[in-house]
């Protein structure tokens, strides 16, 4: 592997990492504040199989680079996952009583859908990895991620096909959603390389485009509206505008928060051995 | 399905001894690796406690590495918080042969269908539907999963997810239980 290649995998495995760990994190916010008692235990546990994932890519990042296995130290802009999984959609805990400022249920599902089967292409297409390591390593989270991805798609069918409150809120969320989900597909730096060197051989823009080909059938038999439409033989002519930037480090709020939170602990003591 | 314990020499019967007087190498290397598995079939799933990870298939190898035994582990689950307390059980219970290292398996999923036939047995027992073979395509085709307490298929999935990673819930018609499964991955 050229020098050149292995900075840009090990960029590509971070981002998936820090994807997967920001998502994991949030997810389990919703910890006793879903809607119900089963999804509670499900956000928990698929919060729990995405922070196992994240654990996963630092790992193979260490085998590849060498460098340090621990994710904490860093800075907020030094992590690059898309924007889209830092934002809090689980309600904040309120000493006086009003647990569900801020909450965004509908929201919450309509991001871990696109993103599941975001994830689960890109999970396909790092199966034909030509690192082999790599290519091993995915079949297991793609065996976890299943689950995932139905969980996420029976809640899609049940508000778009349920009464018109959940429909309505379904649609304002997706709109809301579309710029963020989007910027998923931001291209990494060196991606020719990882492309022509078959290390992570589906660039993001084919990426995209399998995903709406993907989202396109479940969302036509719902009359969802899709941010785009099929362009020439295959492509995709995408109307909105990606809320880029995350790949590269440029975040929101809200994460600011979040990594405040996550990383409190070990600021505490960073020399302190767990 | 094939066990990698099984592949194991057979225990020749005694201690080779080479014409020195002291134990040939590699007879004590295979004495060490039977011993080990001896003792990794008393090692509880700390989540299962009824199951030991050899009943769950999750030692993969036992092997030499240099002066020390390496213990090949698969994870059920990626995110299984219980991994990091199985590593240190097996450098624990397994000092008594020497050095030890836990090696965490990465090129190979591990799969229910590595769960040893004793192994489904012991959840049933412990009343948990053992998972169907195989790789399913859909969740939904749990449903009707038999019940472990009354065999009935008049079940359904209440949820993929439970308690732990690894379990899915169910609900049983016949004899009005929930019950918990293995799910399949």
């Amino acid at each position: 592997m050229t020098p050149a290649a292995r900075n840009a995998l090990a960029r590509a495995l971070l981002a998936i990492a820090d994807d997967e760990l920001v998502l994991g994190y949030r997810n389990t916010e919703w910890t006793g504040a879903a809607p119900v008692l089963e999804e509670d235990v499900a956000f928990s546990s698929i919060g729990q199989d995405e922070v196992g994932h994240a654990r996963l890519f630092y790992a193979l990042l260490h085998d590849l680079t060498g460098a340090p296995a621990d994710y904490r130290a860093r800075r907020p802009d030094e992590y690059c996952h898309a924007c889209f999984v830092e934002t809090r959609t689980a309600p904040r805990y309120s000493p006086e009583g009003d647990h569900r400022g801020g909450s965004d249920w509908a929201y919450a599902i309509v991001r871990q859908y696109l993103y599941d089967l975001f994830d689960a292409e890109r999970l396909s297409a790092l199966r034909d990895s030509s690192w082999d390591a790599l290519a091993e390593a995915v079949d297991k989270v793609q065996r976890e991620e299943k689950y995932h991805l139905q969980h996420g798609r029976m809640w899609l069918d049940r508000l778009a096909g349920g009464g018109p409150a959940g429909r309505e809120r379904l649609e304002a969320e997706l709109e809301r959603a579309w710029p963020h989900a989007l910027a998923l597909f931001e291209p990494l730096d060196g991606e020719e390389v990882l492309v022509a060197e078959r290390l992570s051989p589906v660039g993001a823009r084919e990426l995209r485009d399998r995903w709406l080909e993907r989202l396109w059938p479940v969302f036509s038999a719902h009359h969802l509206a899709l941010p785009g439409a099929r362009g020439g033989p295959g492509g995709w002519n995408v109307t909105v505008a990606a809320a880029e930037g995350g790949r590269n480090g440029r975040h929101t709020p809200d994460w600011e928060d979040l990594w405040n939170e996550m990383t409190s602990v070990y600021r505490l003591d960073p020399a302190a051995v767990w | 399905m094939e066990r990698d314990d099984e592949r194991l020499p057979a225990r020749s019967g005694g201690r080779v001894v080479s014409a020195g007087g002291r134990p040939d190498p590699p007879a004590a290397r295979a004495d060490n690796e039977r011993a080990a598995w001896v003792i990794l079939r008393e090692i509880a799933d700390p989540e299962l406690p009824t199951l030991s990870l050899v009943d769950l298939g999750m030692i993969r190898r036992v092997r030499p590495d240099g002066d020390a035994l390496c213990v090949e582990l698969m994870p059920t689950f990626l995110g299984c918080p219980a991994l990091a307390m199985m590593e240190s059980m097996i450098e624990q219970r397994l000092a008594v042969l020497g050095r030890v290292r836990v090696e965490i398996v990465r090129d190979e999923a591990w799969t229910t269908d590595r769960i040893t036939p004793e192994g489904r047995d012991k959840l049933h027992a412990a009343g948990f539907a053992p998972p169907p073979r195989g790789e399913i395509a859909d969740v939904a085709s749990l449903a009707g999963t038999p019940c472990p307490y009354c065999n009935s298929t008049d079940t359904t999935l209440h949820s993929a997810f439970g308690p732990t990673p690894c379990r899915a819930v169910h609900y049983c018609r016949a004899c009005r239980q929930p019950f918990e499964q293995f799910k399949p991955v």
